[in-house]
């Protein structure tokens, strides 16, 4: 029974995990994306 | 005649020379953040004088310190101070019991400072302490103690009153 | 609301208002605590005597009300807006004992800001207040954000049916699980692990830049929460200025932008729906919204030769733009910069972005990207309900958490915010402009208090008119809220007046 709660556990911190890390990824490519857009802005200055 | 125009020539020469040049004579203008913010395009790169007292936080850095001005309420200028420019010991920073030195620097203004990224900064040229920073007073006053004492003793006897019904949250 | 108002209606009300006020004076322990950390004698003593005075009210009202009746639809609806309201007042004491606020009126207008994650203050001399103060204003923003209720409903009330009704009026609708508490441990797990690593991070790299290191995690721990609630304080009145430093300001960005997402997304993604993150019509709206506006911004400042390089352009213009969008209102730039260089476009652009603002069921304003993308998709059936043969059936749908069907009466529910919401802007911004404020600026702060930003030009300011800073005050309350919990509160007073009438009358 301790064995299933554990397993839960570390399964529930590893989902929580790796959704912390896709939130962060997806945040952080939409400021790539922003900091390309500038870079296009200054194309040939 | 000719000797008087010699004498008085030389006296004026004289008092000319030897009398103590002023001080704000070639110093840069002194402003404020709020005209350096409402005149960014005008004092773009103009060397100006600025004086503030320091915030609380001096950061230290790789090429230089940084350092927070406030000269008004809810005004304040950042100053960077390059580490080849002589920056003299700053004994107090601004606190809720300390008043922060009082500093006058002389720098370059810049409305977006291209090393830092487009930041409205001053870059230092000189840094001298004006004012040292003290100890605020900060007494407690003790009307205010008693408001406490009365309110908790209030609170105390509505907490008593609420806490003994038979069992909290059951009503005939 | 066409019922008589019963006397167990106002003992519902105060009962639960009273529970929340509680919350409150306990909250002001976090101050209290932080100043005496500090050794500041005298802002400790003034968070006692809020404390003990908020606590003193709140649990009058309790004693005075109780009842063990559950609340219904309405009743939840008044508590949410009426305990808003005490807890503005009370939450603005220490304000008054600091001596850093030159009216009443100017604390209560900085609790409403902080409470609703606006971010407009009044207070004065900001760069010399006590750390306490700061925790205060901080934290008001952070709970705020979470929502009063929904912090008394984890500590102070059983789980109840009724306690979901509270939730529901205070706008974040999403059906995430059937039990209340559920949802309110859920929305403070993800808060809280966030406030760890927020701190933590935001505090290593204050470190980094030369903060000594017990300041460090204080700011961080600032930074964290006006960032989280899309609020926009910052311990010192240049903002983030202050920090000279582009990680702080892009970290505390990732922050600020994970705030203003649907806490049924985070929910989702955390339980594994990773995939909800691309098909969601707000994160799609919102990318949409942030790209076309930034980039309108890039064409103003590009025109008017604003920044000398893509660095000062993005580390800038992208912050500005974005702080703007999720209604944050975080600046590294000062207010009198944005509207003097950044021009007429640029603050359109981002008056835009402000007014439509962040995600549904978040700590963000603004009329929200699901009512955004909901009437875009809207249109768009309509015009293909045009080119289609008479006998085809064209239905719509959007992806939020599952597929969705785009009914009329979505659409028209969404458009009905969106026009609440467009009108309080116009109206503040008639205001602004009657006392002589120019257009741009009058429309883009009251854009700003609407949309709970809190991005200024200037406006705000203590010596503003006082019918202004009440009007900024409503449209920021009213904004929070998305107009429902307001409205039925306003209905309340109206039918209990009314039917104390009727009671006169029929003795």
């Amino acid at each position: 029974m301790q064995e299933r709660t554990r397993m839960k556990r570390t399964t529930s911190l590893r989902r929580d995990l790796l959704g912390m890390l896709t939130e962060v990824a997806f945040t952080g490519s939409l400021i790539g994306v922003g900091f390309l857009i500038c870079r296009l802005f200054f194309v040939g200055r | 005649m000719n000797r008087l125009c010699v004498v008085l020539t030389v006296v004026v020469l004289a008092v000319l020379i030897v009398a103590p040049v002023p001080a704000s004579a070639g110093q840069p203008p002194l402003s404020s953040t709020t005209e350096l913010v409402e005149g960014s395009y005008k004092w773009d790169g103009k060397t100006v004088s600025f004086k503030g007292e320091v915030l609380q936080d001096l950061m230290v850095r790789k090429d230089g310190t940084w350092m927070n001005l406030s000269d008004g309420n809810n005004t304040a200028m950042g100053v960077f101070v390059p580490k080849d420019v002589a920056m003299p010991v700053i004994s107090h920073v601004e606190d809720y019991r300390t008043v922060g030195d009082v500093v006058l620097i002389t720098g370059v203004f810049h409305r977006v400072c291209v090393q830092h990224e487009g930041e409205t900064d001053i870059h230092a040229v000189s840094v001298t302490v004006l004012t040292p920073g003290s100890t605020k007073a900060n007494p407690i006053h003790l009307d205010r103690v008693v408001w406490f004492a009365v309110l908790a003793g209030l609170l105390g006897l509505v907490m008593w009153l609420y806490y003994r019904k038979p069992a909290r949250g059951t009503e005939r | 609301m066409v019922r008589r108002v019963w006397r167990e209606d106002f003992r519902i009300i105060g009962y639960y208002t009273g529970l929340v006020t509680i919350g409150v004076g306990l909250l002001m322990l976090v101050p209290m605590v932080t100043s005496l950390v500090f050794r500041e004698w005298v802002s400790a003593l003034d968070f006692a005597i809020s404390a003990v005075l908020t606590l003193l009210v709140g649990y009058i009202l309790a004693l005075v009300s109780h009842t063990k009746s559950t609340p219904g639809l309405t009743h939840a609806m008044v508590i949410a807006a009426g305990s808003w309201l005490v807890a503005m007042v009370l939450s603005g004491v220490p304000y008054m004992l600091s001596g850093h606020v030159k009216s009443f009126l100017d604390a209560c207008f900085d609790t409403m800001s902080g409470y609703t994650t606006t971010g407009l203050f009044l207070l004065q001399d900001l760069d010399h207040i006590s750390q306490g103060l700061n925790m205060w204003r901080h934290l008001l923003t952070y709970v705020g954000g979470q929502g009063i209720v929904v912090l008394a409903l984890t500590f102070l009330i059983g789980s109840t049916g009724g306690a979901f009704k509270i939730m529901v009026g205070e706008g974040k609708e999403e059906k995430l699980e059937p039990n209340v508490r559920h949802i309110a441990v859920l929305i403070w797990r993800i808060s809280l692990i966030y406030l760890g690593i927020g701190t933590v991070v935001l505090g290593l790299i204050a470190m980094a830049n030369g903060i000594k290191p017990y300041l460090a995690f204080f700011h961080g721990a600032y930074i964290f929460m006006s960032a989280w609630s899309t609020g926009g304080f910052a311990p010192y009145s240049q903002n983030m200025l202050y920090y000279h430093s582009s990680a702080m300001e892009i970290a505390s960005m990732v922050f600020f932008i994970l705030g203003s997402f649907n806490f049924a997304l985070h929910y989702a993604v955390w339980r594994g729906n990773r995939r909800e993150i691309l098909r969601n019509v707000e994160i799609v709206s919102f990318t949409i919204t942030v790209l076309t506006t930034f980039s309108l911004v890039c064409l103003a400042l590009m025109q008017r030769g604003v920044y000398p390089n893509a660095m000062a352009l993005f580390r800038r213009g992208f912050f500005q733009l974005v702080s703007g969008h999720t209604t944050t209102g975080q600046s590294n730039i000062y207010a009198r910069t944005f509207v003097r260089e950044w021009g007429p476009l640029g603050m359109l652009a981002t008056t835009i972005a402000m007014a439509i603002g962040a995600s549904a069921a978040s700590t963000g304003g603004g009329f929200k990207g699901l009512r955004m993308g909901i009437i875009v998709k809207g249109i768009a059936t309509d015009i293909r309900k045009l080119l289609s043969p008479e006998r085809a059936v064209v239905t719509g749908h959007y992806h939020h958490l599952h597929d969705n069907i785009l009914s009329d009466g979505v659409v028209k529910s969404a458009a009905v915010i969106v026009v609440l919401y467009v009108l309080i802007y116009v109206v503040g911004a008639i205001v602004g402009m009657a006392y002589g404020y120019p257009m741009a600026d009058a429309l883009f702060e009251s854009v700003s208090a609407g949309s709970n930003t809190g991005l200024s030009v200037g406006v705000t300011q203590a010596g503003m008119p006082t019918l202004l800073k009440i009007v900024y005050m409503l449209e920021m309350w009213m904004g929070r809220l998305e107009f429902l919990s307001v409205f039925t509160l306003f209905g309340f007073i109206a039918t209990s007046v009314r039917s104390m009438r009727l009671r006169k009358a029929a003795a």
